[in-house]
């Protein structure tokens, strides 16, 4: 957050090839939760993320995705 | 409070796979309202606190109010007009309820998938691919003194297995309780489970897969570069003091998470833990088993299993059973535009699939079944509500580890039950499937046998 300057409660625009979803910053310690990681409940937000290609496994890649950061107005 | 207290004793919560069959339930006749639930954790008091009786139609068609029998009548002319029809859910009904599902989809030869595609079907797929070193509960509670979580954080997902199960309880051979226990966190984060890890291992995001082969790498007495810290986050020295830990335990618990079947590396992540359990019997007595989210999703997996000899992803176009994830699983059949009717039966796919499964729910008639409104259920064709499984309805539950549960309900509800309303429609649409069949000129010994 610091390195885009962000601060608590700031929105964000979190976007990937999939789709994206407007957010509200919380910050954590680095050591909780380390540089360049997101943490986000799993549910109708986190969806529009998540890509629908299971590869052969039924399950979609709902962890570990990789997303842009944009601060936008509140 | 009225008058008219009822006290059900040993009753089960369902709200998610512990299904803890400890509670103590003071139930409100008058009021059709649980007030208090004894032994049960925060998310089992929620889960009983909320689930009163609601006001409401029990069927709605196209969102308008709907007699049960014409809901019936829709739902079995929706389902066997439909080429591709799928059932999807299950996770939070009862075993005789889910029967009833497999049955209907064999009938219309349709497909059938459970919550457990997007849940531990990867740890499924991993179970067929190298097997099991597995156990119930009730031993690792009695026996396990060496206690590992990979990729879950049970404090706030499964806040009894704690201590009901895994670390505090005291057991026949683990008469001090956590005292004799070494806990262990694999995590990318920390979370609410951590202060309770005596070692806490943060694994950089999506190398649990490398983490775990260089574990059964030390296991096996290979040597591993200590280049394992730079890509997995995790020292040599301190991955090798743990597998020591391990070896050299009396007996041994590995519990998957989610973190491993719903990032990179999928089912080969439940792959590598399983048969880094399955090495250390070498030396010990070491086990593994996936913490399972919602409380019947065992038993979706062993009723479909012992219905189709298949535990999710099950197709019966050509007339018997076949398993293919990624074909016959239903993030795929509804993100590739397959499925063109969807039976939904306690779950709530409108709220948490990929945009594109979602989108083509939107398209196609929806049968619905849930206690509450849901956005599957705003999106149905049909809409059925129901009563909730352990709370107003009895029947059985699998817990996490296989072992089946009987359900003590607390109080009737004016709502039927997922199996009253699965029957009637598994009926009805036996009989829609026997007229087709014999319009299109089969004899009687080419249908089904009558259906009890």
């Amino acid at each position: 957050m610091l390195r885009l300057n962000l601060s608590d409660g700031d929105s964000v625009r979190l976007s990937n090839n999939t789709g994206e979803f407007i957010a509200t910053c919380k910050s954590k310690k680095i050591k909780d939760l380390p540089t360049g990681l997101i943490f986000i409940a799993y549910g109708p937000s986190s969806s529009r993320l998540m890509e629908s290609d299971t590869g052969g496994s039924g399950m979609p890649i709902s962890k570990n995705l990789r997303v842009q950061v944009e601060k936008v107005a509140a | 409070m009225s008058e008219n207290i009822k006290i059900v004793k040993n009753a089960t919560c369902t709200f998610c796979g512990c299904v803890c069959d400890d509670m103590e339930l003071t139930v409100d006749l008058d009021k059709k309202q649980i007030i208090k639930a004894k032994n049960a954790c925060v998310l089992g008091r929620a889960w009983f606190a909320e689930h009163t009786i609601q006001e409401g139609p029990v069927a709605l068609i196209d969102g308008k109010e709907s007699k049960l029998e014409d809901a019936i009548e829709e739902a079995a002319q929706t389902l066997t007009k439909a080429k591709f029809p799928i059932t999807y859910g299950l996770s939070d009904t009862t075993c005789e309820a889910q029967r009833q599902a497999v049955a209907i989809t064999d009938f219309i030869r349709g497909t059938i998938d459970t919550t457990t595609s997007v849940c531990h079907g990867p740890s499924g797929l991993a179970f067929q691919g190298v097997g099991e070193s597995t156990m119930t509960l009730g031993e690792v509670k009695n026996r396990a003194d060496f206690v590992m979580y990979w990729g879950g954080n049970p404090a706030e997902s499964h806040p009894r297995h704690f201590t009901r199960y895994s670390v505090t309880p005291k057991g026949m051979f683990t008469p001090n309780g956590k005292k004799d226990r070494t806990v262990v966190l694999v995590d990318v984060r920390r979370t609410a489970s951590t202060p309770v890890a005596d070692i806490f291992l943060q694994v950089k995001p999506g190398k649990d897969f490398e983490l775990a082969w260089a574990m059964r790498a030390l296991v096996k007495g290979h040597t591993v570069d200590a280049s394992i810290e730079e890509e997995t986050g995790i020292s040599l020295e301190v991955l090798t003091d743990l597998v020591e830990r391990m070896k050299n335990c009396n007996y041994g618990v590995l519990f998957m998470g989610m973190g491993l079947t719903m990032t990179r590396g999928r089912h080969f992540n439940s792959g590598a833990i399983m048969a880094l359990a399955t090495d250390l019997n070498e030396f010990t007595h070491f086990v593994a088993k996936p913490v399972r989210g919602h409380g019947n999703v065992t038993g979706a997996d062993n009723v479909v299993s012992w219905q189709t000899g298949y535990p999710f992803g099950v197709n019966f176009s050509k007339g018997y059973p076949r398993f293919n994830p990624g074909e016959f699983t239903t993030v795929d059949t509804l993100s590739r535009g397959d499925a063109d009717a969807a039976l939904i039966i306690a779950s709530d796919p409108a709220a948490n699939f990929p945009q594109a499964a979602i989108n083509h729910l939107h398209k196609i008639p929806v049968v619905s079944f849930d206690t509450k409104e849901t956005a599957t259920s705003q999106l149905a064709h049909v809409a059925f509500r129901t009563s909730t499984y352990g709370i107003n309805t009895g029947g059985t539950a699998y817990r996490m580890d296989d072992v089946p549960i009987t359900l003590r309900p607390a109080f009737e509800s004016p709502f039927p039950s997922d199996e009253e309303i699965l029957t009637a429609l598994k009926k009805r649409v036996h009989e829609l499937v026997i007229a087709k069949s014999r319009s299109q000129g089969a004899g009687t010994a080419k249908v089904a046998a009558p259906i009890r």
